[in-house]
């Protein structure tokens, strides 16, 4: 379910010639530990895109 | 730049209770799915009010019109990497830093210190906890593991210690270089 919903994510950031990632075969590299993807954006100096998910 | 290069997609799953509760609570999250765009230091921009690609597309040139980030050796995953690793035929070299160590003073150092090491390899930076250092089965961070893109064992697994000169890390990333086939 988790699965299918950051598939859908990932899907929908990609349409539009958007393809997050595409030179890595269109795939959204994910930082799935939130803590070091803050880390991590202050480190490099990005923005950051949090995609809050949960399955219940 | 492809937009995964120009900010930092982070996943925060909130499956199990209390699981990310902190950034729940810090975002004003309500429901799921919900997308926040926020700052270098993490402070909320906006929220995702459009999936229209055209949308997500200016949004994210905003941003990184804004905030451009800094030059750094680091990729952004150790899957993409790898997977870069592939096409340039080029060694992924995964350092796994303690989770409490001041990564802007470690890229620093890095930077100065790894001359043309930082070309030679396809760097990641993981943070060291205890589910990281299983995966790479590394008993203790600093380490750094390097790994061949396209074979199951790494190369070479090198401790890394506070008091080592730059000489003793250039050598052990040099040996695993030397087993690395193109």
């Amino acid at each position: 379910m988790l699965h299918k919903s950051i598939l859908s994510m990932s899907a929908f950031l990609m349409a539009g010639g958007l393809a997050l990632g595409q030179e890595y075969g269109g795939k959204v590299g994910w930082v799935r530990d939130a803590e070091f993807g803050l880390i991590k954006a202050k480190l490099e100096g990005k923005a950051t895109m949090l995609y809050f998910t949960a399955t219940w | 730049m492809a937009a995964a290069q120009r900010i930092v997609p982070v996943l925060v799953d909130c499956s199990e209770r209390g699981q990310n509760e902190d950034l729940l609570k810090k975002y004003g999250v309500q429901g799921f799915p919900t997308v926040i765009y926020a700052d270098p230091d993490g402070k909320q921009i906006k929220e995702m009010d459009s999936r229209d690609a055209g949308t997500i597309v200016k949004d994210i040139d905003n941003l990184s019109k804004k905030h451009p980030g800094r030059p750094s050796i680091w990729q952004s995953s150790t899957k993409a990497a790898v997977d870069l690793g592939k096409q340039v035929k080029k060694p992924v070299a995964v350092y796994l830093a303690e989770p409490k160590e001041d990564l802007a003073k470690l890229t620093a150092k890095l930077m100065k210190d790894l001359g043309d090491r930082k070309t030679k390899f396809l760097w990641v930076l993981e943070l060291g906890k205890d589910d990281v250092l299983k995966k790479y089965a590394v008993d203790a961070a600093p380490a750094v593991v390097v790994l061949d893109p396209k074979a199951d064992e790494p190369l070479a697994k090198i401790p890394v210690k506070a008091d080592d000169k730059a000489d003793v890390l250039n050598k052990a990333l040099d040996d695993a270089a030397k087993q690395f086939k193109k």
